[in-house]
C-alpha cells in the first residue's frame, strides 16, 4: 500500500480516536454549549480591606492571616475611605465590631462599593447588622430562611447591575437587589419592562471562619466573587455589541 | 467441490491491527484531557414558549469542590435566569446552605453564574434555570442540572438539599 496514504490514514484515525476519548469524557453539551467566558481582565493584585480593630482575633482570623491573603488591615472607616479613593476596591471583610463605630456616612460609602460590585463580608456580623448597613431588608432567600451565622462565622455579598443608565434606574427604583433576594424567581417577574440588555447578580453565603477549610472556602469564593464582578463586565460589553448588531 | 482457501496477505492484518493500536490510544489520550478539565451536566435543545428549542443549561464542575451554573440561548432572549447553590450534605446531618451566585441577563442570550467553592465532603452543586421569550411570554418552566451530575438535579435537591 502506499506508505504516504497508510500515514495520512494513521493520522486521521488518532484525531478520530482522540476527539472521541475526549467527547466520552466531556460529553456532547461541552461542543453545544458556548464556552465559558474567563476572567482575563480582572486584576492580578486586587484591592482586598480588612476592617478591624488592632490584635482582633475571630475564629482564626487575624492580621496576619489577612495580609497571606492579599489583603490590607485598615483600622478604621476613615482609613478604609482612604484607600479605596485612590484605587477601585475589590473586596471588603469587616470584623462586627467595626459596624459599632460606622456613621452614616461610613454606612452610605459602605452601601455605595456594594453597588458597585465590591465583595463584602461581614466576619462574625449578625445577619440584621451587615444586611442593614448594606441597605437590604435581609440576606436570607426562600431558601436559608434558617441559616444563622454566629460570632466566628461570616456572610459573604455582593451585587451588580449592568445596563442602560435609564433602565438601570428604574431596576434601583424598582428595589431589584432585595427581590433578587428574597424572591423566588429573582424578582424577574416583577422587574420593569426592559429594552436593552441588562443584567443583574447577586452573590451571597455563609460560612465559617474557626477552620482552615473554612478559611479556604472565604478566601477561594471572595476571589471567585471578584473575578466574576470583571467577567459580567466583559460578558455585558459583549452582550451590548452583539444586540447592536442583531 | 472445489476448495476455495482465502489467505489474506499478514500486511493488512498489522496494518489492521496498526489502527486499532492508534485509535485505542488516541481514545485514552482524549478521554484524560477531557476527565482533568471539566465534568457537566447539561441539558440542550430546551424548548422555551414563543422561541422553540433554544435553550441550554448545565452545571459544570472541576477540582471536585468548583462549581458554575451556565444558562444560554441560541437567539436572544427577553429574560434568562440562572442560580448555582452549594448544600453542604452530608449523609446523615441535615444539609446546609453554601454559597450561592443568581444571575438574570435582559434582552441577552445568557451566560454564567461566577465559579462557587466549597470545602465540605459530599457537597453538591445544583443550577436551577429558566427561560422567557419575550416579557409578556410565559415562562419555560425550571430545569435543573447539578454536580456531580444527576445527582441533584430537581427542585427539592435545588431548594433544600434535601433528596430527590
Amino acid at each position: 500500500m502506499n506508505k504516504r496514504f497508510l500515514l495520512i490514514l494513521e493520522i486521521a484515525i488518532a484525531l478520530t480516536g482522540l476527539l472521541a476519548g475526549y467527547i466520552f469524557i466531556v460529553g456532547k453539551s461541552a461542543l453545544d454549549t458556548p464556552a465559558v467566558a474567563h476572567s482575563a481582565t480582572a486584576p492580578d493584585n486586587p484591592l482586598m480591606l480588612y476592617l478591624a480593630p488592632e490584635g482582633k482575633q475571630r475564629g482564626l482570623v487575624n492580621d496576619q492571616k489577612a495580609q497571606n491573603w492579599g489583603a490590607t488591615p485598615v483600622r478604621d472607616w476613615t482609613s478604609a475611605r482612604a484607600v479605596a479613593n485612590s484605587r477601585s476596591l475589590d473586596a471588603l471583610l469587616i470584623d462586627a465590631d467595626m459596624f459599632n463605630t460606622m456613621t452614616v456616612d461610613d454606612s452610605n460609602w459602605l452601601q455605595a462599593q456594594f453597588h458597585a460590585g465590591v465583595i463584602i463580608v461581614g466576619l462574625g456580623a449578625e445577619e440584621k447588622q451587615l444586611a442593614s448597613a448594606l441597605g437590604l431588608k435581609t440576606l436570607r432567600g426562600p431558601d436559608n430562611t434558617d441559616t444563622v451565622v454566629g460570632p466566628t462565622e461570616y456572610w459573604l455579598v455582593s451585587s451588580l447591575i449592568l445596563g442602560h443608565p435609564d433602565e438601570v434606574k428604574m431596576m434601583e427604583g424598582s428595589d431589584w437587589i432585595n427581590r433578587h433576594i428574597t424572591e423566588a424567581d429573582g424578582g424577574g417577574g416583577s422587574s420593569p419592562i426592559l429594552h436593552y440588555p441588562l443584567v443583574t447578580s447577586v452573590r451571597i453565603g455563609p460560612g465559617k471562619l474557626d477552620s482552615e477549610a473554612g478559611l479556604t472556602e472565604l478566601t477561594i469564593n471572595v476571589k471567585l466573587g471578584i473575578e466574576a464582578i470583571y467577567q459580567t463586565r466583559a460578558e455585558y460589553q459583549q452582550a451590548l455589541k452583539d444586540f447592536e448588531r442583531k | 467441490m472445489m476448495k476455495t482457501n482465502i489467505r489474506l496477505p499478514k500486511s493488512i492484518y498489522h496494518v489492521t491491527l496498526k489502527f486499532v493500536v492508534i485509535f485505542i490510544v488516541a481514545s485514552a489520550i482524549g478521554m484524560s484531557i477531557g476527565f482533568g478539565r471539566a465534568y457537566a451536566e447539561s441539558e440542550s435543545n430546551i424548548f422555551v414558549p414563543n422561541a422553540g428549542n433554544v435553550g441550554a443549561a448545565g452545571t459544570f464542575s472541576w477540582g471536585g469542590t468548583y462549581a458554575q451554573g451556565q444558562t444560554t440561548s441560541t437567539v436572544f432572549l427577553y429574560q434568562i435566569y440562572a442560580n448555582i447553590r452549594f448544600w453542604h450534605s452530608p449523609i446523615m446531618y441535615p444539609p446546609t446552605a453554601g454559597m450561592r451566585d443568581q444571575k438574570i441577563w435582559t434582552n441577552s442570550r445568557g451566560g454564567s453564574t461566577a465559579a462557587i467553592y466549597s470545602s465540605g465532603y459530599g457537597d453538591r452543586a445544583a443550577t436551577r434555570s429558566y427561560f422567557k421569550a419575550t416579557s409578556s411570554s410565559p415562562y419555560s418552566g425550571n430545569y435543573y442540572t447539578s454536580a456531580p451530575g444527576t445527582t441533584g438535579s430537581c427542585y427539592n435537591y435545588w431548594n433544600s438539599g434535601n433528596p430527590c
